[in-house]
């Protein structure tokens, strides 16, 4: 049985996810909508037993725009809903009544939740609640999510409340349209006229519907009801339909506001912050300390410190040697003891790989992430960086994945997500595997190119950065689709609120654990398929000549080579037992380091790959990464030895 | 006066015309008018439009560089010149 909803809907940044945990307690469940990467959060509402309440991604209105929009748009039509819970900032309540409009024409139970009422009157604006209530025709409550005020009477009045009937006169050439398709819409969980202004305005989520919903005669009947409007219409039909509503939410506004002492939004100091932090000059030493700061604390700290405690202490030297003689003692020397502790066991491989070397790693990222998301930064790095990303194709919002990257490429690719459209998740993603060295490489890179010499770094860095550029330049030529241009709102920086960030990574981790642990588990038993049957070596030896001949190096590290992509530590530790043993020269030292450098971190990643872009992308990134990184190694290989360098 | 110099501080130094045709010339701290969308896509006008910004609205221009930012209402939004370039104003 499917339990009855309540959906949170409104703009990014009103404190949706503070009012979502006001309304269900403590417990969350994170989980990507059905067929898509978007997140969604649900939890099961205190005040109303059985009764389930969903916290839909930001929309600034529909038609949906962004993945995330279409996610929201898909709750609305598809979940058996309750109701509706518009959660609106009160400060900026001309936008909050835009959409307000739009979810009351759907003609569902509604309530509409003014958050942040404490902010507004800080701006000395007065809101009169009881006429836009009238006006609207649903409950319209001021809260304080964050301080929990206002909370009672809210989920009071949503235990009651009953669908509007609300409806707005459009220029005639729409509302004819509207009429005319109206009729032939199948029932929906939203009114058919709504229904239909979401169709003409090119919805793409409310065409995917209809396509399901009706036969091809009725579809293009309303296609040319559609393209009749268009045709006397001098803007586009979405555009006129805004601002229709646009009309009323001004009138609406004007009408419900009194604004006593008009303060300044500008002398905040989380305003003048936040102004500072988006600044083209005093913006990039904050950006800067922020970048470092996650890297430290993530990179560093995640993958360094903690990795090192329960990897080489816990797991290493306890947890492990008592698993391993407990299932010996149980089992003898069988398969069945290898599969589970042996060097691919499913144990001292898999789950020392999820627990030891990814979760912590995980757990920071997820607690950095949080911070970041809470506060209101994330817009701002975005602007402050997108220059730099819009050389490549990209926009801003591409800089924190890739930063990422340098701590766990494989939760980077995660983080992919937050990007707009799926062209830049794709990108960013070849991006990651191929360029952005991890934590753990890039220690061991650095150490070994600073064994050699200055210059031997900087061929490395530009032999790398040179490839990301050009990849990234080609990429954004290739795929189809424009660069989506970077639009974002900047809320004014805030403390972030610690529950709200625990609650969240708490709810994430457990996600982790359900959704990305099982991977690592299947990827070790597949490798231990590979080492049963022989495999292993025959590709170890497969790969040798084009190691020596093509690339140069000693015919050692194509076990490392091979090694380094099933687990990153291997690979690194033999390419560096090959150097103190005296068999790799400086030449040899940066063409193999550029060249592990290009090719994909690890096995983890390729998973994460497979998991949020599908195993067909997975395997045509692998077909392409694969060449290009000997590619380029053999041809660094011979330039600098045609410079001399031996 | 640390808020003083905070503000003073986030001041760029952008120079425009004196009479501008698009919120791409309004000088960063300048109010304008919106007067229309001339050369903005559809879809970025109903992104626009879904942020409140439309015909007739007043903005004020916070900064060009590296984005240009406004403020309408309570709100900032960040979005690149080429979209500023595309939305005609008059000066206030």
């Amino acid at each position: 049985m499917i339990a009855e909803s309540i959906a949170l809907v409104g703009h990014p940044n009103v404190g949706k996810s503070v009012l979502f945990q006001r309304l269900t307690g403590r417990y969350a469940n994170v989980s990507n909508y059905p067929g898509t990467t978007v997140e969604v959060t649900r939890g099961a509402a205190s005040f109303l037993p059985g009764v389930m309440v969903i916290d839909t991604p930001g929309v600034s209105s529909l038609p949906a725009t962004s993945e995330d929009e279409q996610v929201t748009a898909r709750v609305l039509l598809n979940e058996p809903l309750r109701a509706i819970l518009q959660v609106g900032d009160a400060k900026n309540l001309r936008r909050t009544l835009l959409l307000a409009a739009q979810l009351a024409e759907m003609q569902r139970p509604m309530a509409l939740a003014l958050n942040m009422m404490d902010e507004a009157r800080a701006r000395g604006l007065h809101i009169d609640h009881a006429a836009l209530s009238a006006r609207l025709g649903v409950p319209v409550l001021p809260t304080v999510a964050t301080r929990g005020a206002g909370i009672r009477e809210l989920t009071h009045s949503l235990v009651h409340v009953s669908a509007p009937r609300f409806e707005l006169h459009y220029p005639d050439p729409i509302e004819a349209a509207a009429q005319a398709i109206s009729p032939h819409l199948p029932a929906s969980s939203i009114a058919p006229r709504a229904l239909a202004l979401l169709y003409l305005s090119g919805d793409p989520v409310a065409e995917g519907w209809i396509e399901q919903h009706t036969d091809a005669q009725t579809r293009q009947h309303l296609a040319e009801q559609r393209a009749q409007a268009q045709r006397v219409l001098d803007q586009s039909v979405a555009a006129v339909i805004q601002q229709t509503r646009l009309a009323w939410a001004d009138q609406a506004t004007a009408d419900a506001i009194s604004s006593h002492a008009k303060a300044d939004v500008r002398s905040s100091l989380g305003a003048s912050l936040g102004r500072l932090a988006a600044h083209p000059i005093w913006g990039l030493p904050i950006l800067a300390v922020v970048l470092y700061v996650m890297y430290w604390f993530v990179g560093v700290f995640g993958a360094g410190d903690l990795v090192g405690l329960l990897e080489e202490n816990l797991f290493g030297e306890t947890l492990n040697p008592w698993m391993t003689s407990l299932v010996q003692g149980v089992l003898g020397q069988s398969l069945l003891t290898d599969f589970l502790v042996g060097e691919y066991g499913l144990w001292t491989m898999g789950m020392t790989y999820a627990l030891a070397l990814i979760l912590p790693i995980v757990t920071t990222f997820f607690i950095a992430f949080g911070i970041l998301e809470d506060s209101g930064y994330l817009p701002r790095l975005a602007a402050l960086t997108n220059r730099i990303f819009a050389a490549i194709g990209l926009n801003g919002r591409a800089v924190l994945p890739m930063v990422l990257g340098l701590g766990c490429v494989t939760m980077a690719t995660m983080t992919t997500r937050i990007l707009d459209n799926k062209r830049d998740r794709l990108m960013v993603t070849l991006l990651l595997a191929l360029a952005v060295p991890c934590s753990a490489q890039l220690g061991v890179v650095m150490g070994m190119l600073a064994s050699v010499s200055l210059g031997a770094t900087l061929w490395w860095a530009g032999v790398v950065v040179g490839v990301l550029l050009a990849v990234g330049w080609l990429a954004a030529r290739v795929l189809p689709g424009e660069r989506s241009m970077l639009f974002v709102e900047l809320p004014p920086l805030r403390l972030p609120q610690v529950s709200n960030v625990l609650i969240k990574t708490l709810a994430r981790l457990e996600w982790y654990i359900k959704e990305v642990v099982p991977l690592f588990l299947i990827g070790t038993a597949i490798l231990f398929a590979l080492d049963k049957l022989g495999v292993l070596p025959g590709l170890i030896q497969a790969g040798q000549p084009l190691v020596t001949g093509w690339l140069g190096l000693p015919a050692e590290s194509s076990a490392a080579f091979l090694m380094g992509f099933l687990r990153r530590d291997f690979g690194a530790t033999g390419l560096f037992a090959l150097e103190s043993a005296g068999l790799l020269s400086p030449l040899q030292i940066v063409v193999g380091m550029v060249t592990i450098t290009l090719f994909v971190p690890c096995v983890a990643s390729v998973m994460m790959i497979a998991r949020e872009r599908g195993a067909r992308v997975a395997l045509s990134m692998l077909a392409l990464i694969f060449p290009l990184a000997l590619l380029v190694g053999g041809l660094l290989f011979r330039l600098l030895s045609a410079l001399g360098w031996s | 006066m640390k808020r003083n110099l905070l503000s003073r501080l986030t001041q760029s130094s952008e120079r425009s015309s004196a009479q501008p045709r698009t919120l791409a010339e309004v000088r960063p701290g300048r109010m304008a008018r919106i007067i229309r969308f001339s050369s903005a896509s559809p879809r970025w006008q109903e992104r626009l439009l879904a942020h409140g910004v439309a015909p007739g609205c007043v903005v004020r221009v916070a900064q060009h560089q590296p984005v240009t930012i406004i403020q309408i209402d309570h709100t900032e939004l960040g979005f690149e010149r080429e979209l500023a370039r595309a939305i005609e104003v008059e000066a206030l």
